[in-house]
């Protein structure tokens, strides 16, 4: 037993380099996809809860909601208050927009995560970028 | 962030018609309607300006089919109170008068084409608009500047021709095309009177309320009928300088726009607060005495009788009409 311990301990020291082998593994960008997410879930909130009060349907869809709703503006820009309720869905598109646009950044960009497993004399160490 | 968002789906959600009433959905009524004015018209049935849908609805009080005409302002998103689109109308020599809150316009609409053939600016927010036919003109109540405009008409074309200042108010406004006078109500509590040819102020008396909100004429009789916010209704009589006959505490708070049905001799006043129409009889001598109360939905705060015994009112959250039928039998003259 203690033999054959020995013998693999003897093979892994004498074949450093397979084990320190590095694995490539892609991870999404997480930064990018919790500002993204962030972004995304507060500005689409607010007018999801408008769609629940007010049963717009429309307000509901994601980043073109706000844009949809605009299909009821006529002579809007008239009233400063109605200026101001279309500066906000005309914003708060676009932000929803920004923010599904880092989200999907995020999960398509994919970072490489650089994994390293080298032996040391007390065992092995396991480096890299997560 | 949580409590805001609780705030907005919940905080004035839509109630339910109450029992018995007929519901009239209007064209893009949803997201809600900031009604103020509604009327009726003989010739065109109820007409009910829809504010933020960008239409003038005319409901035929034998069908309840709406006709809708597309010409106003119209804003995607409904925050409550009356400041959006067509809030006013009134009708006359073929025509109907529509003002627009957002648009600062009196528009003049084809009653027969259905579209809108002039239209001129206003000189500050426009609440009430009312023909004067005597005259041939449009006036225009505007509360922010505390004076009623005048427009006179060159064709269909409505022309600023003066304005009349009513310091206090004006609030609501009512021709009286027998006396040629026109009401129309300070907010604290008094009632003026203005002869329409010469646009002077002839008289003016306290009307019984503490707040003044809605106004009605029973033009045969005489008798100025208005509604108090606080939930009254009160009687002057016109053809003696607006001398107060009665007043009665109703069981409506929040009470804004009422109406008066000749054919039963009954004053409808519409409680916003509470969610309740209290029914008022009028009797010979212009006493009144309440002879019912109807459930309505909260911010029902507007009505319009039709000659079939039926009043519509509002549901500003859900951009419907109800119509309530009016049990109670005539009352007095």
């Amino acid at each position: 037993m203690t033999k054959a311990l020995v013998f693999l301990l003897a093979m892994t020291l004498l074949t450093p380099s397979a084990a320190a082998a590095s694995s490539r593994r892609d991870r999404p960008n997480l930064r990018y996809v919790i500002s993204g997410s962030v972004v995304l879930g507060v500005f689409y909130v607010v007018p999801l809860a408008l769609a629940i009060r007010y049963e717009e349907g429309e307000l509901a869809v994601p980043v073109l909601g706000p844009l949809i709703d605009l299909r009821r503006c006529r002579d809007c820009t008239a009233s400063p208050v109605e200026q101001g309720v279309v500066a906000g869905l005309v914003l708060d598109a676009a932000l929803q927009a920004a923010g599904a646009a880092l989200l999907t950044v995020g999960l398509v960009r994919r970072r490489p995560a650089r994994v390293s497993v080298t032996p040391t004399p007390t065992g092995i160490a396991i480096g890299g970028r997560f | 962030m949580l409590t805001a968002l609780f705030a907005i789906t919940t905080l004035g959600c839509r109630a339910s018609p109450p029992p018995g009433a007929t519901v009239v959905p209007l064209p893009d009524g949803r997201p809600g309607i900031g009604f103020d004015d509604l009327r009726f018209s003989p010739t065109y049935g109820i007409l009910a300006p829809g504010g933020r849908s960008g239409k003038l609805d005319l409901v035929d009080p034998a069908t309840l089919s709406v006709t809708a005409i597309d010409s106003f302002s119209m804003a995607p998103l409904y925050f409550g109170g009356h400041d959006q689109g067509a809030t006013s109308v009134d009708v006359g020599g073929g025509f109907l008068f529509v003002t627009d809150r957002t648009t600062l316009k009196l528009a003049v609409v084809d009653a027969t084409k259905k579209q809108v053939v002039a239209t001129a600016p206003v000189s500050a927010s426009p609440d009430y608009v009312r023909y004067v036919p005597h005259t041939n003109e449009v006036w225009v109540t505007e509360p922010d500047a505390s004076q009623l405009e005048v427009f006179s008409l060159a064709g269909v074309q409505p022309m600023h021709a003066a304005a009349i200042a009513t310091p206090g108010g004006p609030e609501s406004l009512v021709i009286d095309t027998m006396r040629d006078r026109a009401y129309t109500h300070l907010w604290a509590g008094a009632t003026i009177s203005i002869d329409v040819h010469t646009r002077a102020i002839v008289a003016q008396w306290s009307n019984g309320c503490t707040d003044s909100r809605g106004i009605a004429l029973d033009q045969a009789r005489g008798l100025l009928f208005a509604g108090c916010a606080e939930g009254r209704g009160t009687v002057a009589d016109v053809t003696h300088g607006g001398m107060p006959l009665v007043t009665l505490d109703v069981p409506a708070r929040g009470i804004d726009v009422i109406d008066y049905s000749p054919m039963l001799g009954h004053l409808y006043l519409p409680g916003a607060s509470n969610a309740t129409m209290a029914i008022v009889g009028v009797d010979a001598a212009g006493a009144l005495s309440l002879v019912g109360t109807a459930p309505t939905v909260k911010g029902a705060h507007c009505v319009a009788v039709d000659d079939r015994g039926r009043a519509f009112v509002c549901d500003p959250a859900n951009g419907d009409l109800l119509v309530i039928r009016d049990p109670s039998p005539r009352s007095g003259g």
